[in-house]
């Protein structure tokens, strides 16, 4: 009997360290913005191109590559088939960097196209399609040969994960649009990116690595169903809340808060389903990074989810609409991406390298939790408060005296945006801190056994 | 010259994997692949010390009465840095499995199809539906006659992400009712994403004073200065903001 070498991971472990490094970049930038919206004047660059290139750095550069990581670590482990296309994807990641810096470059030079969250102009459209359909084209590849008949609920994230993306930036990104249609589909393609692809793939990994580590098998297969396919529904409705009692037709308000309530059910439903997979080594779980931070992760998303499923009531979303209630839904739902993120990069990297993570871990899933949930919770509180300024007031009226927004007239709002700020220092020293961890596995991580794939032939 | 090709059928790893792992280790302890070869296959001891590592890890126990999803994928193989205290690389012990992922006998075409029509249904119903030209009322417009040089200001709105801070967008709410007339959705305008800063929807309405306003582009105030404008684009930056009215 021989044992012949199913994948090498290669793929999985370029676009992990690749992904890990963007983290760092984008969290950095993240952290500029958001000063610069607290304190307009205070950074050479405003708001208006800080926030995209931000979110071109975390969305296109960690969260694209970090889960095509993931999706790359799980294909071969759930189907027992080697990554197709894996030369392919090592050859183009130098590419798809560049694609991404490129795009930062481009929107920082003040030439993007104003539409959230990348920004981008028409001609970079093309290329970054190419990049969020890279998990494609090995997932169907590689499930069409799989030797494993059994399918695992992370194979049903990541390859809804892997189609979904591509088409939603599509539709997302099209030319020629009314406005009320440039709103529309902005909308659509932020809450699907942040939904499906985030979350979702997130979520799947978290799926794989939750019972890989506490030795448990998954509590509820049933329950991961419900998860699976609530998120799938209530994916893209998040955005549509924002521009309530807008000149969109009425009943897209409707569909969008019942819809939009599914979230939060895929969320308790999946973080349920982690929590009883745990169950009786609960009191161990101090001792388990990977762990905490899966557990963490999908209880930050589900507060987040929660928070923007009541936003899309009609009396609530027309307080919280435009402000930046949203932000801080943002905020707490990415922390919590960025904790599952941890929890699947935590698992891998010793089995791809052969080196462990260290210890600092427990501080990184500490500030990460803390970071996101203040932060989170406080541009929450921001945005309600600023709500019912404008509703009591017509707050924006002010500009006439005043010639600024809501951060410098309304007080309470101010202060809340201020403590946010303060804390999202916290969050962006979790997020380099996760970043960090990642990379000295390769270059301190003490020696351990490594995970090679492979198929026994008699 | 190592054979690595006869001792990977003698140990039973996978050549490349027992090529990296024993180049690994000699060139961390100085030592020769054919030396290193022998010890791990003879049980000779190892040149060298080195920080031992477990040689496998235990393969979690599975859960009763649940079958175990018999993927052909295996945990154990060569360390890196092969352990000093095992000289002998690990050896595939049967088809090892990861018991604690339990799949079940399914196609994945049900999720794909499943998926595909739930996408299909969101984008027609969230985007493509609600964008289509409604009927006009004939009462009024948001559609506004920008000029030439506006309709360029817009563009340069757009590229420094203005809508960032800055919505165009009049709701019919009690928030809204000092703005202006409510927009419809035959706009022109850029709607924006949140008001971190003031409405622009009628701002030209609500000053006629160019100067104050190309001063506030260029960092008077509490608006951050815009950088990297030509005279030419503040000045048609400044013309869409006057005809938005």
């Amino acid at each position: 009997m021989r044992a012949l070498l199913l994948a090498s991971d290669t793929a999985a472990t370029r676009y992990l360290f690749a992904a890990a490094a963007w983290l760092a970049i984008g969290s950095l930038t993240w952290l500029a913005a958001m000063l610069a919206m607290r304190f307009p004047g205070l950074l050479p660059l405003t708001f208006g191109r800080l926030r995209p290139m931000a979110m071109i750095a975390l969305g296109l550069g960690w969260l694209v590559l970090g889960l095509g990581a993931a999706i790359f670590y799980l294909l071969p482990r759930l189907t027992g088939a080697p990554l197709a296309l894996e030369k392919l994807l090592n050859r183009a990641l130098p590419l798809l960097i560049l694609i991404v810096a490129a795009a930062m470059a481009i929107v920082g030079l003040g030439l993007g196209d104003g539409r959230e969250p990348f920004a981008l102009p028409w001609w970079l459209d093309l290329p970054v399609l190419g990049l969020t359909a890279l998990a494609l084209g090995p997932t169907i590849l590689t499930l069409s040969k799989r030797q494993e008949g059994m399918v695992y609920p992370s194979l049903w994230f990541a390859l809804v994960g892997a189609l979904w993306l591509p088409v939603l930036y599509l539709a997302g990104n099209l030319p020629g649009l009314s406005a009320l249609g440039i709103a529309l589909s902005d909308a659509l393609f932020s809450a699907g990116f942040l939904n499906v692809w985030a979350v979702g793939v997130a979520t799947g990994a978290a799926y794989y690595v939750v019972p890989k580590v506490s030795g448990q098998p998954l509590a509820n297969r049933q329950l991961a169903r419900v998860g699976f396919w609530s998120l799938a529904f209530g994916a893209v409705w998040m955005g549509v809340s924002q521009f309530a009692a807008g000149p969109q037709p009425e009943w897209l308000g409707g569909i969008a808060g019942v819809l939009g309530l599914a979230l939060p059910v895929a969320g308790l439903a999946n973080t349920t389903n982690l929590a009883m997979t745990i169950g009786q080594k609960w009191p161990a779980i101090g001792a388990q990074p990977v762990l905490k931070a899966a557990l963490a992760g999908s209880s930050l998303v589900t507060l987040g989810s929660l928070l923007a499923a009541l936003a899309g009531f009609r009396s609530a979303s027309v307080l919280v609409g435009l402000t930046l209630f949203w932000e801080g839904v943002w905020v707490l739902i990415l922390s919590g991406v960025a904790l599952l993120f941890g929890a699947f990069a935590w698992q891998a990297v010793p089995n791809l390298v052969g080196r462990s993570v260290d210890r600092s871990t427990h501080q990184v899933v500490k500030r990460l939790s803390i970071g996101g949930v203040g932060t989170g919770l406080l541009l929450v509180l921001a945005g309600y408060t600023s709500g019912v300024a404008w509703s009591g007031a017509g707050f924006s009226g002010a500009f006439e005296t005043t010639g600024a927004g809501w951060s410098a007239g309304v007080g309470l709002a101010g202060i809340f945006s201020g403590l946010a700020l303060a804390l999202f220092l916290y969050l962006t020293w979790g997020m380099i801190g996760l970043a960090i961890t990642i990379y000295r596995a390769l270059t301190s991580g003490k020696a351990t056994v490594q995970e090679v794939l492979v198929v026994k032939q008699t | 010259m190592t054979d690595y090709a006869t001792a990977a059928n003698t140990l039973g790893v996978p050549e490349a994997i027992l090529r990296r792992s024993v180049e690994a280790r000699a060139k961390a302890d100085g030592v020769g692949a054919d030396e290193l070869l022998a010890a791990w296959a003879g049980g000779e001891a190892m040149p060298a010390a080195a920080p031992s590592a477990p040689a496998t890890s235990a393969p979690p126990e599975t859960a009763p009465g649940v079958p175990a999803e018999p993927a052909p994928v295996a945990a154990p193989a060569a360390p890196v840095a092969a352990p000093a205290e095992a000289p002998t690389p690990p050896r595939p012990t049967g088809p090892v499995a990861p018991p604690v992922l339990v799949g079940v006998h399914q196609r994945t075409n049900g999720v794909l199809a499943g998926s595909s029509a739930i996408l299909f249904f969101s984008i027609l119903l969230a985007f493509v539906v609600p964008s289509l030209p409604q009927p006009a009322t004939g009462v009024r417009s948001s559609n506004l006659a920008y000029s030439r040089g506006a309709l360029e200001g817009q563009e340069i709105y757009l590229e420094q992400g203005c809508g960032s801070c800055h919505t165009q967008l009049i709701r019919a709410v009690v928030a809204d009712a000092k703005l202006g007339p409510v927009t419809l959705s035959d706009s022109n305008q850029v709607f924006g994403y949140r008001r971190v800063g003031p409405d622009l929807s009628a701002i030209g309405g609500r000053t006629e004073d160019s100067a104050a306003l190309a001063n506030l582009l260029r960092g008077a105030g509490t608006h951050p200065a815009v950088t990297g404008l030509s005279d030419e684009s503040l000045a048609s930056l400044l013309t869409y903001l006057r005809e938005s009215a």
